[in-house]
């Protein structure tokens, strides 16, 4: 079913979208809700997905293998000044690392996991400039072609000094480089302009290259012509490997267990049978206040606080502001600004979640 | 009063470092002023004769962009009760009237001092100041002065205005340093006039070299114009070199941009052109007419924001609908790109080409999120031009023309 | 030059006061470079090269580039940027003095500063403008001259600047060539002059020129995918070291042995080749002797030869408008070659009927009546003799190294000079009634040479100009494959990634999943299944509904496919060859958390947020 098929190939997406859109304007929307699946136990759920057996494990370990024949034509084209950008379905870390460690093991190879959630690039790029320096150091037979300036130690140098220190290259043979290996280059630590422009420069090195890879099929929203074509000087290889996403997808919550309503609402109710008679009261006012006024920001202090004295369950406002600390510390309370500018008391959960959590309570 | 250059520079993080380095400068000034007086009234008349230190602030409005410049201007305007230095006074200076800089926070009352605008003859005055030949700058300013006036009276504004214009006057004459008599004059009014008009609303002319000029002079057969500036707009095609690729995709954004997202179903089916879709539900009379109101409102809200998919999916419909335009008319070709699949490839990284020349305004966050929005920034004339290059049928698709 | 009639003292000269105050002695000299082309990219190294030059003719030079006026950055940024080129050194606290006292040192003060900004269009204005008010009340102290890279119109420092910066400005205007006439020079001197020997087949060219047409519009991006071209055509063909020998270098059968290959291995490998296989190995064997070597000889004179008849036909063509590029791809076109040789009876005899055909302008395939070098040659027929002398000129210089086509150019020039000197003189005498007619007949007599030009030019577009697809040995040399060269230079990550998605059968392979009919197995890639099941929603699913739906595929009987010499009935043989029966819920679940996941990391959909906690929003639709 190739898109060549046809112009009815052709028309498919752009009359799926406006379809999409104007069914979900029109037609009565689903209203199921994910509290209605029964999710296992979180701890079940997680165990589980640990012990997924992968399926067409031959296959994929064929397909695997039918890349490696690509390893000669890749080293080959980085060491044309290209940078090789791998896409495709599947995860393609170990792929890409052990290409690095067979065939470009005459060459310095640092490696950046682009799907951590942050990533320090100056740190990256002054392991870099210390790996390049070294390499510098080692290949200059005479010493006096070392350059008597004072090297400042990198650590202290500025992002566009390290990038100057880097982009000059006094190197005799061309052969030598770096190469970097950016996981997922599309990540969400990586994904800001400035660090694509600094990969960009980094790449416009004339013994850096880079080998990527990207998930995200919006990637090339990322770069503009200048990066792609003069800086990155991209060569995309598509090579799907249908490995599951292990590293990459730890960092993203578990779309069932961590739908936030069901996880907060299980802390609360812990926290909460851990707390005083009277804290557990104090909230129970809260509660009861938000859920008769909904739409309101929540209930002033100085409200909370009259109807708690009526209620001898505080003595004072520092009993009560000690309560409220509590309960922030554990996030059951947050503070907001109402528009007269009085503090008001909000909790984070939903209605229904708040509900639960009275009738908990009240057990 | 003496105006005495001292140069200090240095560099202060916080207010109170800005206050006590000033104090501590202004104190060392008075100390030396007084120094000074103390020598002898007697001595030459480059002394310093008062008791008092001047600070100027020119430009104040400057400081209301800066981030927090309500802080900064409150803190500027009680410098004086924090200094507390008899000898001082403050003199801001700004383009905009005090109104603009009241706030919620109190500050010394300040006693205004208006300069109004200059007249006519003060600019004349102004403006004949330096000129070499006074009679001759006389009779241009007697033609252009009072038209000019009535758009600025800055001095600054008028004198970039004038000097290329005095330029273009004199071009009749061959000896500058000449008094111009009555006949000489009406001669040089008679040439310079038409340019008068046109000058007024540039605020930015351009000329080119004359050799260059004379060269596209007689490659394009145009008419010789009597301006030498450029007339990019007139042109019917645009001047600068785009693909096709991108050519859709500007389209396709202005289309965006103009149309709500609510006519796109029926602008762009699959024969991408002709509503021929029957509408599956009749809508009542009052909808229809509560969705033209609401789709006019859009319209005069100026031009509207579009997420990434619905810019694709438009501009997929419209290469679609030109490519199967274009095949009925050559004969077959399988060595085309097959159907917009050429086209759809590498159509981001148009996206980001027309980004950069600001043809298209991307919202803030990070494209890959996916809640970005896009604006077109292109104006109806420009769009106009780019599908009139591509034979594309572009008030077809538009809303209300 | 505005000189000034004092130096300042150095407290003046690298101080802010005294100010000017006068505006148009505050205004800055401005070059504006228009680009012509929307791209900013291909202009890098002309603004590179120009800061060269001026830096060569004693100028103080600063190339900026967009990115240092950003809002983050400000001013400072950008004054960072000069003084670092200026002065070698990052300052954090960068002040437009410091940048004064530096000139101030250099001593004598007759060079300016030059200041290249490479795109304006891309700066941020407010940042562009306050730098320019600045300039200008610096300006002097430091002589300064702006040129700023536009790629649109004049209208954009209007439209990006504010008002009161404008003023300063004093500009002037200069405006470079088109990328098409960038990239007809390229061409030529590239692909059509043979400065390599490396050669790209029709369809690689046509891809190319579309490329760069429809799609990318730089000529960056078409170097490039010149570039993948050699580095896909050297990695995979052994022989194609033997360039070198179209280069000049005699010493083949060495080059061989230094890589491991015999000769024989080489001999062998190149009479495999396709070319060799269909002209015949007899022929070769008679045409091109034994060796390599006079078969790769060949080519090369062939490929001059070819190369001769373009330019010939780019000079014609030129006065038409006519790009070297068309051009170039026609004529790369072996079908075209075949049906124009004499033997064929090719169309081009017919024309002259069909003359309507050839001026059809925005096309890009290659029929036999109609294209480029048809309307090149069409041109021929309607230039004046002026023109027809310049450019028999041309093709005298051209065809110095093939003697036969270089006698018949001699031999037309001379006509032509002498319908000249002809007409010349005729243009003494009076006007008559005779000078009308014989004007009449010199009209006549210049069309002649005219039809006798294009003749000249047909005769050697269908003898003199074969394409090097058409040559034994082709294969060593050019490169083919399109494919190859489409798929690496142009990513297609969003049809892709989603193809890879809903048609993962057809990369793994497999056998459990493959089905006459599209419904989905549960054997099939969790992901794979959760994506086509949200092909069927709209624009929001929800979740409930689509966890449901993945597990009802789930849970659908596994053994459907695996029916048949292994079924029995017996329960314990069944216990041990079916698979473990049903998934547990927590499995399924947890498949299902997983393979949301993946389609999240792939950017294919938009999580559940506070507003709408129970559906996710699917972003990319369709391919």
């Amino acid at each position: 079913m190739e898109i060549n098929d046809g112009e009815e190939e052709e028309f498919e997406f752009s009359r799926n979208y406006f379809l999409a859109k104007e069914i979900a304007g029109s037609s009565k929307k689903s209203t199921r809700k994910i509290s209605d699946i029964n999710v296992v136990d979180e701890q079940e759920l997680r165990a589980a997905a640990a012990n997924i057996e992968p399926k067409h494990e031959k296959e994929i370990n064929y397909l695997v293998n039918s890349y490696k024949r690509l390893y000669p034509k890749w080293a080959f084209e980085l060491r044309c000044g290209f940078g090789l950008l791998m896409y495709g379905f599947g995860s393609k870390k170990v792929l890409i690392e052990d290409f690095a460690s067979t065939a470009l093991t005459e060459y310095s190879v640092v490696v950046i996991n682009g799907y951590l959630q942050s990533i320090n690039l100056k740190q990256v790029i002054i392991a870099l400039a210390e790996i390049w320096w070294d390499d510098l150091k080692t290949k200059r037979r005479t010493s006096s072609g070392v350059s008597s300036k004072v090297q400042q130690p990198f650590n202290s140098r500025s992002m566009d000094d390290l990038l100057a220190f880097l982009h000059e290259s006094d190197v005799e043979e061309n052969d030598s480089f770096v190469c970097v290996v950016v996981h997922n280059i599309d990540g969400p630590g990586l994904r800001d302009s400035e660090s694509q422009q600094y990969l960009a420069q980094l790449a416009s090195c004339s013994h850096i290259r880079i080998v990527a890879s990207v998930d995200n099929v919006n990637a090339p929203l990322l770069w503009d012509k200048k990066m792609v074509h003069t800086q990155f000087n991209w060569c995309w290889y598509h090579i799907p490997t249908f490995a599951p996403y292990n590293v990459e997808g730890t960092f993203f919550p578990l779309i069932l267990a961590h739908s936030s309503t069901a996880q907060s609402a299980k802390t609360a109710a812990i926290v909460l049978q851990s707390l005083t008679p009277n804290a557990q009261s104090v909230f129970k006012i809260l509660a009861e206040y938000q859920l008769s006024h909904p739409d309101e920001e929540g209930m002033p202090v100085d409200d909370l606080y009259t109807i708690a004295r009526e209620r001898f369950l505080v003595s004072s406002q520092v009993t009560l502001n000690s309560h409220l600390t509590e309960f922030k510390d554990h996030e059951l309370v947050k503070t907001r600004r109402h528009s007269d500018g009085q503090d008001c008391l909000h909790i984070p959960l939903a209605a229904d979640a708040l509900e639960k959590l009275l009738s908990e309570i009240n057990q | 009063m003496r105006l005495m250059v001292i140069r200090v520079q240095r560099r202060c993080v916080k207010p109170s470092d800005f206050v006590n380095f000033l104090r501590g400068d202004l104190t060392s000034v008075i100390e030396k002023l007084k120094s000074l007086k103390k020598v002898g009234p007697n001595k030459s008349a480059g002394k310093p004769n008062g008791n008092m230190l001047y600070l100027i602030f020119d430009n104040l409005e400057l400081i209301r962009e800066w981030d927090k410049s309500s802080t900064a201007l409150s803190f500027m305007f009680n410098l004086y009760d924090v200094l507390k230095m008899h000898e001082l006074g403050l003199i801001f200076i700004s383009n905009t009237s005090p109104d603009t800089y009241y706030s919620n926070m109190g500050y010394t009352e300040h006693v205004p001092v208006y300069f109004p605008e200059y007249t006519e003859d003060d600019l004349r005055q102004i403006l004949m100041r330096n000129q070499p030949n006074r009679k001759l700058y006389s009779s241009f300013l007697d033609v252009v002065l009072r038209p000019f006036c009535r758009t600025t009276r800055r001095v600054d504004e008028l004198s970039t205005a004038f000097s290329p214009l005095f330029r273009k006057y004199c071009e009749p004459l061959s000896d500058l340093a000449s008094v111009p008599n009555e006949e000489m004059k009406r001669r040089l009014f008679s040439h310079f006039r038409p340019h008068i008009a046109p000058s007024l609303n540039e605020i930015f002319w351009v000329p080119s070299k004359s050799s260059t000029e004379a060269e596209t002079n007689k490659d394009t057969t145009r008419k010789g114009s009597t301006r030498k500036s450029e007339v990019g707009d007139h042109f019917a095609q645009i001047d600068f070199h785009m693909s096709t690729s991108a050519k859709y995709l500007l389209i396709s954004a202005f289309l965006a941009s103009r149309n709500p997202a609510t006519l796109d179903a029926s602008l762009f089916d699959s024969t991408g052109g002709s509503d021929s879709r029957k509408r599956k539900r009749k809508a009542s009379e009052k909808s229809i007419e509560q969705k033209e109101v609401a789709e006019q409102e859009l319209l005069m809200k100026g031009p509207g924001t579009f997420p990434l998919e619905r810019l694709l999916a438009i501009f997929q419909c419209i290469t679609s609908a030109a490519d199967s335009f274009d095949e009925d008319e050559h004969e077959n070709d399988d060595l085309r790109a097959g159907g917009d699949g050429g086209l759809m490839s590498d159509v981001l990284l148009q996206l980001s080409s027309l980004c950069n020349a600001n043809f298209i305004i991307k919202g803030g966050s990070c494209p890959l999120e996916g809640s970005t929005r896009y604006r077109s920034t292109v104006s109806e004339d420009l769009a106009l031009k780019v599908a009139r290059s591509l034979k594309f049928p572009l008030p077809n698709y538009l809303y209300r023309r | 030059m505005i000189t000034s009639f004092a130096i300042p003292t150095f407290p003046e000269a690298t101080g802010s006061f005294p100010m000017v105050t006068d505006a148009t002695s505050k205004q800055l000299f401005t070059g504006l470079v228009l680009t012509k082309n929307m791209e900013f990219v291909d202009d890098l190294l002309t603004f590179e090269e120009l800061g060269s030059y001026l830096k060569s003719q004693g100028c103080h030079v600063a190339n900026l580039s967009s990115l240092e006026f950003s809002v983050k950055n400000g001013i400072g940024g950008c004054l960072r940027s000069i003084l670092r080129q200026f002065l070698m050194i990052t300052l954090d606290a960068a002040d437009v003095s410091i940048l004064a006292t530096w000139y101030r040192e250099q001593g004598s003060c007759n060079n300016p500063v030059v200041i290249i900004i490479e795109d304006l269009e891309r700066c941020c204005g407010s940042v562009l403008s306050d730098f320019i008010i600045m300039l200008s009340e610096w300006v002097l102290k430091i002589p300064v001259v702006l040129i700023m890279g536009i790629a649109t119109t004049l209208d954009a420092p209007k439209s990006i600047l504010q008002s009161n910066a404008l003023h300063h400005l004093c500009p002037c205007k200069f405006i470079l060539g088109t990328p098409l006439e960038r990239m007809d020079a390229i061409v030529e001197a590239v692909l059509v002059k043979q400065c390599s020997g490396f050669g790209i087949s029709h369809k690689v060219a046509v891809f190319m020129r579309n490329y760069f047409v429809s799609q990318d519009g730089t000529i960056t991006s078409f170097i490039r995918a010149l570039k993948i071209a050699c580095a896909q055509h050297f990695f995979v063909e052994p022989l194609s070291f033997m360039i070198w020998f179209l280069l000049g270098d005699d010493n083949l059968m060495l080059q061989g042995e230094k890589y491991g290959l015999s000769p024989e291995m080489m001999l062998k490998h190149a009479l495999s080749l396709p070319s060799c296989q269909s002209i015949g190995s007899d022929k070769i064997a008679k045409q091109h002797g034994e060796t390599i070597v006079n078969g790769l000889a060949e080519l090369k004179k062939l490929q001059c030869q070819w190369s001769i008849v373009i330019l010939c036909l780019y000079e014609a063509g030129k006065c038409d408008k006519v790009t070297l590029l068309d051009l170039f791809c026609e004529a790369l076109d072996p079908d075209s070659f075949k049906s124009r040789a004499p033997d064929n009876g090719g169309g081009l005899e017919n024309d002259s009927g069909g003359s309507r055909d050839c001026y059809k302008h925005q096309q890009y395939h290659t029929t036999r009546n109609s294209g480029f070098i048809c309307q090149a040659v069409q041109k021929l027929r309607d230039l004046p003799a002026v023109q027809i002398c310049k450019l028999l000129k041309g093709w005298e210089k051209y065809t110095v190294n093939v003697p036969q086509i270089h006698e018949k150019v001699k031999k037309l020039l001379s006509e032509v000079k002498s319908e000249d000197g002809k007409g010349s003189g005729q243009d003494l005498s009076t006007i008559s009634k005779r000078h009308a007619s014989r004007k009449h007949l010199k009209i006549e007599d210049s069309k002649a040479v005219n039809e006798k030009a294009a003749k000249l030019l047909e005769s050697m577009v269908r003898n003199y100009m074969q394409p090097l697809e058409c040559a034994a040995f082709h294969e060593i040399v050019c490169f083919k494959n399109v494919n190859a060269l489409q798929t690496a230079l142009i990513g297609d990550p969003r049809r892709r990634i989603q193809v890879d998605l809903l048609e993962v059968q057809n990369i793994i392979q497999c056998s459990c999943c493959s089905s006459s009919s599209n419904a989905l197995l549960p054997s099939m890639h969790d992901s794979s299944i959760l994506y086509t099941l949200a092909q069927e929603h709209g624009d929001l699913i929800n979740l409930h509904d689509w966890y449901q739906s993945f597990k009802s595929v789930a849970l659908r009987l596994s053994n459907k496919g695996k029916r048949g010499p292994n079924y029995s009935p017996s329960p314990k043989k069944r216990k041990a060859t079916t698979k473990p029966a049903k998934p547990s819920e927590a499995s399924i679940q947890a498949r299902f958390c997983r393979a949301v996941t993946e389609l999240q990391i792939t950017g294919l959909l938009r999580m559940p947020s506070k507003r709408r906690p129970d559906y996710v929003q699917r972003v990319a639709f369709g391919l």
